[in-house]
């Protein structure tokens, strides 16, 4: 084949006709990702900012979920819960009250996303959710226990530079997730020697019940993510406000539908052997543009309109 | 860039950026939407962007970075990415091409499935060659852009494209084209 074959070949191949009308920017009904982009109002920027949240129990009696009925009674200060959202941004959050939760740092739109799966032969509707991960601030703390109730959770580390995932496994095991030339590759990571292992078995990334952090290395999680992943049974009513949907109504129900029995699980385990627990749940909330503080431009076409008006946004509360 | 400028841009490249989008996915329905995500993207940095810079390249890098980062979400999900070779699309017949008396190369035209089989072909390259060639050809772009967007020396994106050009020479004749 010559030179100039393949050119032609490859110009008529890879030059497929576009139509005027298919080059129209649409703003579109993204109930996958939950974000907003703009300028976020003073007052929330200020909350946004300011460290640890989660404040939790001011102080009072705390009662293990451990196991074996070894349940143990504290009486303390209470620990805190700080979310990373993203380049020493953080959101404060206080018990009893949902506070929206979203970023807050160009860059970060797509890290806080809901999205949600149809499963046509278990007649499910599988869903998850990306958070950051969150670290704990208290005295005496040897270690925190996150956990998921109804509901299974990853953690990993994506580095964009080199396109490889670092999965946290259960049994304190790292696997490195690569794709080299379009195919997924997976290496068992050992960084006490820096070598990486092939793995052929493309299984061996299970879901996590739960993962444990010491307290004195929170730090090597800043830019780690969970990504709580969960199912519920798929109804005709829930597949319409979640594929059909015609108002944020809609929208913000089929979420919150599958929200309501979630919850992530915060254990610290004290130096004294006693543990203490914080119930983190979630909601979606609507918040229209001027709540947001986002400044519309006029000229920006949202289909349908309604879209354009304000967002759902995802909040966090410590039960 | 204002609000005119960047209809104007969308009018001038749109086009191009829409054809890489769906080349890069290899889904017309995935490429519709990574366009659409990467044109909100720009639509996001719209006054931050000059007209006077190479917008274009820039929408082209934004596309490259959404596509991997869509890859990686899929590859999360999935847990095993699809990848269709060469021996098994030829086995299921998808690639069903060429009889020996194919015309030459001056009035040689193709037809829809055969510029499909083609991007498969292309779309199994490794990904350092096929994303230049995919912006070469689908994005109408010059060495020296796509050496910008891609960030090496235009050189490497040469002899890239090169490389890339006889590892589909190798294919497509082993498919029946010659």
């Amino acid at each position: 084949m010559t030179d100039e074959k393949l050119d032609q070949i490859l110009k008529q191949a890879l030059t497929p006709e576009i139509d005027d009308s298919e080059i129209q920017i649409r703003r579109k009904a993204r109930y996958k990702h939950m974000s907003v982009k703009k300028v976020v109002a003073a007052g929330l920027v200020a909350c946004a900012a300011l460290s640890v949240g989660l404040v939790g129990v001011k102080s009072g009696l705390f009662k293990d979920k451990g196991k074996d009925n070894n349940i143990v009674e504290k009486v303390s200060n209470s620990f805190v819960v700080t979310a990373y959202a993203s380049e020493g941004k953080e959101i404060t959050f206080e018990k009893g009250k949902f506070i929206p939760f979203y970023d807050v740092v160009e860059g970060y739109v797509n890290s806080f996303a809901v999205s949600v799966t149809e499963d046509d032969e278990n007649d499910e509707i599988d869903f998850s959710l990306e958070l950051p991960t969150f670290k704990c601030s208290g005295d005496n703390i040897e270690k925190i226990t996150y956990a998921v109730e109804n509901g299974t959770l990853e953690k990993f580390k994506y580095d964009p530079e080199t396109g490889t995932t670092t999965y946290f496994c259960e049994n304190g095991e790292l696997i490195l997730q690569k794709i080299i030339d379009d195919k997924l590759e997976l290496f068992k990571y050992d960084p006490e020697t820096d070598t990486e292992t092939k793995i052929d078995d493309l299984n061996v990334l299970k879901n996590l019940s739960k993962y444990e952090v010491s307290y004195n290395k929170q730090e090597l999680e800043e830019n780690a993510r969970i990504q709580i992943q969960s199912s519920v049974t798929k109804t005709d009513d829930l597949e319409q406000k979640l594929f059909k949907y015609n108002s944020y109504d809609d929208i913000i129900a089929g979420h919150n539908e599958l929200l309501k029995d979630l919850a992530l699980i915060v254990t610290v385990t004290y130096k004294d052997g006693t543990t203490e627990s914080q119930t983190i749940t979630f909601n979606e909330i609507y918040m229209s543009n001027e709540e947001l503080g986002i400044e519309r431009d006029e000229d920006y076409v949202s289909i349908p309109e309604w879209l354009g008006e304000g967002r759902n946004i995802l909040t966090v509360k410590v039960e | 860039m204002n609000d005119n400028e960047f209809e104007q841009f969308v009018s001038d490249n749109g086009k191009d950026i829409l054809r890489f989008c769906r080349i890069i996915s290899c889904d017309k329905e995935m490429g519709d939407e990574l366009y659409q995500d990467t044109m909100l993207k720009l639509l996001e940095k719209c006054k931050k962007l000059d007209c006077e810079q190479n917008v274009k390249s820039y929408a082209l890098s934004v596309s490259v970075l959404l596509w991997k980062n869509q890859k990686k979400k899929y590859a999360n999900r999935s847990r095993l990415v699809q990848v269709d070779s060469i021996n098994r699309l030829e086995s299921e017949g998808v690639l069903d091409i060429k009889d020996e008396a194919s015309p030459g190369p001056e009035d040689y035209i193709m037809n829809e499935s055969e510029k499909v089989t083609i991007q498969k072909v292309v779309a199994g390259l490794p990904e350092k060659y096929r994303i230049p060639i995919q912006m070469y050809y689908s994005a109408n772009m010059s060495v020296s852009e796509i050496a910008r967007i891609v960030r090496i020396p235009e050189g490497t994106v040469k002899s890239r494209m090169n490389k890339a050009r006889t590892l589909l020479k190798k294919e497509l004749e082993a498919l029946g084209y010659d």
